[in-house]
Formats: C-alpha cells, sequence, structure tokens
C-alpha cells in the first residue's frame, strides 16, 4: 500500500481492521439496525465477517474485506483502486453465500470513500486476473474509482451510504439459493397442497 | 457502554448495543489514522470499570490513558440557532473515578453521513464530573453533558473540542502530557526523602 499522507504510516494490521470496522459500520447504520454482523473466532477461513438479518436463522453469507489506501493513476484522469492477493488453491472458496467486499480507505478523510465494490466469489474469482502458480491462486483487481466508468467492475459498485440496503437486498436473493428454501420434491407431488410464497 | 440519544432517519433505529459498538470503533478508527498508527487501542476483556479503552503510544509501557466514549444520534435545538449535543447519563457512585489519566470522549454520530459530526469533545474526567450538571440520586451520580456544536459558541465547553481528524493527535498530546506531569510528579516526591542534599554545579 502506498502513502501520500501521515495517516498512511499505518500498518496493514491496523488499516485491516480499520476497514472492517468501517465495512461494519455501514452496514450495521445503513440498514437500520437490521444487519448484524459475526467475527469467526479464528480466521482461517478467510471469512472476515459472518452477515445476517437479524432474528434470522440458518441463512447468511460469509465476507472477506479487501482495502487499499492509495489510488493509482493509470491514465491522466482516471485514478484505479487496486487489490492483489493470493490464496491457496485448495483454500479457494467459489460460492454464492461468500463475497468479496472491496474498498479504498482515504487517509485524508479517514474513512471509506465511494464508490465500493461487493462482488460474488465466483465473479471476482473469474474477473480479477486469476493466475494459478505453484499451489496458489493469484488475483489482481484493478478497478476505476471515477463515476463515469463502464469497466467490468461497474455492476459491483455500491456507494457506502447504501451498503446496508444493497447487503439487505442480497440477503433476500440468496434466502431464495439456501438448500432450506427448497421444498421437499416430494411436497409438491401431494395432491390439493397450495405452495404459497411471498 | 452508556452510549445515549436517538435520531429522527431510518438508520437511527440501531440498537444502543449496535450504537456503541459503531461509535467506538469510530474513534478507534479516528485515533489510530489520525495518530499516523502511533496509537494503539486496547478494550477490557469485561467492562466493569467503565473503561472502554485502554490507549497507550505503540512500543511504551507505563502510561496509558483510559477513556470511556459516550455519543448521541440526535442534536437537541436549545434555542434558533444553536445546536446542542446533549448526553445524559448515570455513574453508581462508588463507581465514580475522577483521576487524570480517565478521560471521555464525547460525540454526536450523524445516521445521515454515517460518521461522527464535527466538533467532538475531549474531556478529563474531574472536569466532566464538575461541569456537568451533576445531581445524585440515590446511589448513582446523574451527569447532563450538554455542549454547543456551532463553531462561533464560546460555551464552557469549548476548550475541549476536536475536530475529528484531528482527534489522533489531540489523544498523543494527552498522553505526552500525562507523562510530563507524571515524572514531574515523581520528581517532587524527590524533596520529601530525608537526607538527600542538592548538589548543583557552580
Amino acid at each position: 500500500m502506498g502513502s501520500d499522507g501521515v495517516a498512511m504510516r499505518i500498518s496493514s494490521v491496523q488499516q485491516g481492521l480499520i476497514a472492517e470496522y468501517e465495512f461494519a459500520k455501514f452496514l450495521m447504520v445503513g440498514s437500520g439496525g437490521k444487519i448484524e454482523l459475526a467475527k469467526p473466532v479464528s480466521d482461517d477461513e478467510a471469512r472476515d465477517y459472518e452477515i445476517h438479518i437479524r432474528g434470522q436463522y440458518g441463512m447468511g453469507f460469509a465476507c472477506q474485506v479487501k482495502s487499499a489506501m492509495s489510488l493509482h493513476k493509470m491514465s491522466k484522469n482516471v485514478r484505479y483502486i487496486n487489490i492483489f492477493f493470493d490464496i491457496a488453491v485448495e483454500r479457494l472458496v467459489n460460492s454464492p453465500f461468500y463475497w468479496y467486499f472491496v474498498a479504498y480507505l482515504d487517509p485524508k478523510s479517514m474513512g471509506l470513500a465511494d464508490p465500493t465494490f461487493l462482488i460474488p466469489s465466483e465473479d471476482f474469482h473469474r474477473l480479477a486476473a486469476p493466475i494459478q502458480r505453484g499451489g496458489k491462486w493469484r488475483f489482481s483487481m484493478a478497478a476505476s474509482m471515477e463515476a463515469k466508468s463502464r469497466d467490468r467492475w461497474n455492476p459491483y459498485r455500491v456507494g457506502t451510504l447504501e451498503l446496508g440496503q444493497r447487503v439487505l437486498e442480497i440477503s433476500r436473493d440468496l434466502s431464495k439459493l439456501h438448500p432450506g428454501a427448497k421444498l421437499p420434491a416430494g411436497l409438491l407431488a401431494i395432491p390439493d397442497v397450495l405452495v404459497v410464497r411471498a | 457502554m452508556g452510549n445515549q440519544g436517538r435520531s429522527q432517519g431510518g438508520a437511527s433505529k440501531i440498537s444502543d448495543v449496535q450504537q456503541g459498538v459503531v461509535t467506538q470503533n469510530e474513534f478507534a478508527k479516528l485515533v489510530m489514522m489520525g495518530s499516523g498508527g502511533r496509537i494503539e487501542l486496547a478494550a477490557p476483556l469485561t467492562d466493569e470499570e467503565r473503561r472502554d479503552f485502554e490507549v497507550h503510544v505503540h512500543g511504551r509501557y507505563g502510561s496509558a490513558l483510559a477513556l470511556q466514549v459516550k455519543s448521541a444520534m440526535a442534536l437537541t435545538r436549545l434555542s434558533a440557532n444553536a445546536l446542542y449535543l446533549r448526553v445524559h447519563f448515570g455513574v453508581r457512585a462508588s463507581r465514580l473515578v475522577n483521576d487524570p489519566v480517565f478521560w471521555y470522549f464525547l460525540a454526536y454520530f450523524n445516521p445521515a453521513t454515517i460518521r461522527f459530526g464535527d466538533p467532538t469533545f475531549l474531556v478529563p474526567s474531574a472536569v466532566l464530573h464538575e461541569h456537568a450538571t451533576p445531581s445524585k440520586k440515590g446511589d448513582q451520580w446523574l451527569f447532563t453533558f450538554q455542549a454547543s456544536m456551532e463553531p462561533g459558541s464560546h460555551d464552557q465547553w469549548e476548550p475541549y473540542r476536536v475536530s475529528q481528524l484531528a482527534l489522533g493527535k489531540k489523544v498523543t498530546q494527552v498522553i505526552d502530557d500525562l507523562r510530563k506531569l507524571r515524572a514531574s510528579l515523581d520528581a517532587s516526591q524527590l524533596l520529601e526523602m530525608p537526607e538527600l542534599m542538592w548538589a548543583r554545579t557552580a
């Protein structure tokens, strides 16, 4: 991570913690308190948070937070966020219930800057220039931070103040995919059974 | 934790516990980033002493500052153009701590911007306990901190105003000042030692 101010001298551990705090804050407050986040006691599955809607059991999704504290100018007026990291091949998780949150932590405003990116793991692993080397996958994401950009990461952009509502939407969509949401096959075969869904 | 105050917006529906966590994390972020990573914060495993954080300078031992975070998610309009941060809380008399190393951090958490509004306040415990309209009810001390948020205000809390982006530097300064104070107190105790002789170069 590069540096362009005093605040840049925070350690990578501090940076990671602050980015996680910021993400949690925007989710909790932006959802009007509906979203709950839980931190795994041991972090050996690359999940920073388990996220669920308050009062709902059995349905949640996991999120990994990635941040950068500098932006890169790839052309005259276009600033990019660059994230790259490695994952051991056997630990790569492709699941609709596993997402990445990627954001720029602005050292001047001491907070996350707009836009942020919320990306399903399957999309991220496909789009972030994957390279397999030895026993590891290397991913490299370079996304434009400019308002008018139409790059490949555009569909995953979320404003910080919209994060809470976006995660509520994702949770609702995922609940339809959840194994518990599928009806036992035999049920539909019973005569006179009426299935009503919201 | 003792955070209190509710706001009018949709985001105000977060619980007191969520508000406490969010504002403590926000404070920790601003202190870490604003000090360029020099300040470390530790949260006690049990919160029985009303300390939300032990704060120290990275690598320095024996000089920590204890902090209690208080927040409100709404401002109070006390006159036509004056918005006030109002925080009301009670402390059991037996647990009231007046110590130079125990401070309060008080702030308005704006639910619309999802961050603190400026100014925030960093107040020594003894000052807050003396000036925040203390009243005793049974075995509890009740305090009401009421500070103007207006830029031109010169109320009693003005000396304790800190902009959120300056919090890291302010906390570092408080810790440094306390360290000097302690060092000078330690030196003054020398005078009480019997048979001590002072020698000075001519």
